[in-house]
């Protein structure tokens, strides 16, 4: 029984009230909507709220769900909406903390990498990959979460076209224009 | 191809998703510029370490708020699958519905008992002359239901309690009646009127022992529906004989009086009762001065109406006038063309409304008033 098949199969069940199978099939994707929701809003309890949020919307609206997309890339984009509408209400009332470094540890990352496993490196590579991370918060929001979604989670050009409900080519020139800033704001702390 | 559009290029070749062609076109550029190549391999480091970036596990808690989260939006869902979006904006109208309806029944209902003391005076004693009339031509059924009791109660009390204070001149329901234009009704008229209620109230098994002693006092049985403003008078009659002298006793007090005023009303009950039932309505009545327009229409003037055209029904005559003194009678200027005998006398004699009964007040004996 191929995968696909075995979702589809859920969420008919689930369209009839069936509550396992409502939570098997958010379970596939709950840690990467939950970081997804991290990334965006760079708080452990901000994003569980995005997170439960999204998933009573979709319990809601679960009968009005076409098949003919696939269920995790619905999940994410009513993730990613429901961060971005949290974000716009807590725009003015709310700093939140970033978990993440600031930008104090400003250190030279702009190297390529090496594969090399060593413990020191691995804490190195650590510590530039949060640093970039930390970067994120000074591109605009079309440009972070263009990065997040593909660089970080790795989603395809055309899911990223899905989610934000966006052309490829939207999502082409999107993705380098952002990469490009990314890069440059990098540049700029050394 | 020049390094702008090489760098257009760069991130579709990070993540191959250049063409054949594109992606020859890339490398052999890339191969032979230092610039673009340092920029390809600063991308490609960005990317490469983002992609590393570790995932954070859901906390714990998480699952247990979903859990519950879940069971409350289920809840909800049951309750709303079984009202239904329709169902609430129905469940809404129909209470406003009922609202609406109910209000226009309270504002009918203060309309017709002018509780506000709104209504003009002609609109309110044809109201109250039209309860008369019903009450007279229509004794209350026996079997009348207890429901009904308590709102015909109500009236009862107000016309008696409105008596004494007509002559004392002192009752804010006395005062309105004046304020409205209205000729306050003698004591006689109000119980009249509460009568049928009593009868109606007490025609079962709760008479009370004013309303029994008249009962008594009239043994045939078919006599006891029109005995009705009897009941009434009984009742009333418990309010003192000298209420025009402005003596504000209460129920409690009633004695003696109340067998006179008994005994005065069957009298009248007997004798004028059966008459009335038959009397043509006040508006057929051309004598009357509610053809003329002239009298203010309460339900007392009615009254004393029916009684003056029972008592001169073989008389050609015109009431000119009507007032309400004092002491608590209902005076009538009334204009005889001719009388009873064919003679024609022209002279004006005077009819005093007391009590529930008139008396005659004539100079010339021929007229055999």
């Amino acid at each position: 029984m191929s995968a696909d098949f075995r979702e589809k199969q859920l969420i008919q069940r689930a369209k009839n009230g069936d509550e396992n199978s409502f939570e098997s099939l958010i379970l596939g994707c709950q840690s990467k909507a939950y970081n997804i929701a991290l990334r965006y809003l760079k708080n452990e309890e901000d994003a569980m709220d995005a997170l439960q949020e999204s998933f009573i919307k979709i319990f809601r609206h679960l009968k009005s769900f076409k098949e003919d997309s696939r269920f995790d890339t619905w999940v994410y984009r009513i993730v990613v909406n429901t961060c971005n509408d949290m974000l716009r209400k807590n725009s003015n009332q709310k700093i939140t903390d970033s978990i993440f470094k600031t930008e104090d540890e400003k250190e030279t990352i702009l190297e390529i990498p090496d594969t090399t496993g060593s413990p020191e490196e691995v804490f190195e590579k650590q510590e530039k990959t949060d640093h970039i991370i930390s970067c994120l918060d000074r591109l605009n929001q079309e440009q972070k979460e263009i990065i997040i979604l593909r660089d970080i989670h790795g989603f395809s050009y055309e899911e990223i076209s899905e989610i934000l409900s966006c052309s490829i080519g939207t999502v082409k020139s999107r993705i380098n224009r952002s990469r490009l800033k990314l890069r440059e704001i990098l540049l700029e702390q050394n | 191809m020049k390094c702008n559009d090489i760098n257009e290029l760069l991130s579709l070749y990070i993540d191959r998703m250049l063409d054949e062609s594109q992606t020859k076109e890339v490398e052999e550029h890339l191969s032979s510029c230092d610039s673009c190549r340092t920029v390809y391999n600063e991308l490609k480091g960005i990317v490469d370490l983002l992609g590393q970036s570790e995932m954070v596990p859901v906390p714990d808690a998480f699952q247990a708020r979903l859990r519950e989260a879940l069971a409350e939006e289920r809840k909800n869902a049951a309750v709303s699958g079984v009202i239904g979006k329709g169902s609430r904006k129905n469940r809404w109208r129909i209470i406003t519905s009922i609202a609406a309806v109910f209000a226009v029944g309270v504002i009918t209902l203060s309309l017709y008992h002018d509780v506000l003391g709104i209504l003009p005076g002609k609109l309110a004693g044809e109201e109250m002359s039209g309860k008369l009339s019903v009450n007279e031509m229509d004794a209350a059924p026996e079997a009348e239901s207890p429901q009904d009791a308590p709102d015909g109660q109500t009236n009862d009390i107000y016309s008696i309690a409105a008596a004494p204070d007509m002559a004392s001149d002192s009752s804010i329901a006395l005062k309105n009646e004046q304020e409205n234009g209205l000729q306050p009704m003698s004591k006689a008229e109000r119980s009249a009127t509460a009568g049928t209620v009593q009868n109606s109230l007490t025609g079962t098994a709760q008479k009370s022992p004013a309303a029994g002693k008249a009962d008594n006092a009239v043994k045939d049985e078919t006599a006891s529906e029109e005995m009705a403003p009897l009941y009434g008078y009984g009742a009333a009659g418990s309010l003192p004989e000298s209420s025009g002298e402005g003596d504000g006793s209460t129920l409690a007090d009633s004695g003696e009086p109340e067998q006179t005023y008994s005994m005065k009303s069957k009298e009248f009950s007997a004798n004028d009762n059966e008459k009335r039932k038959t009397a043509a309505p006040p508006e057929e009545c051309s004598r009357s001065l509610t053809s003329l327009g002239t009298e203010r229409n309460t339900a007392a003037i009615q009254y004393y109406n029916n009684l003056i055209e029972d008592r001169l029904k073989d008389f050609d005559y015109q009431i000119l006038d009507s007032s309400y003194g004092k002491t608590g009678e209902w005076r009538f200027k009334v204009f005889i063309f001719r009388g009873k005998d064919g003679n024609t006398y022209n002279e004006e004699i005077l009819i005093l409304g007391k009590d529930g009964e008139i008396t005659v007040i004539c100079s010339n004996e021929f007229m055999g008033l």
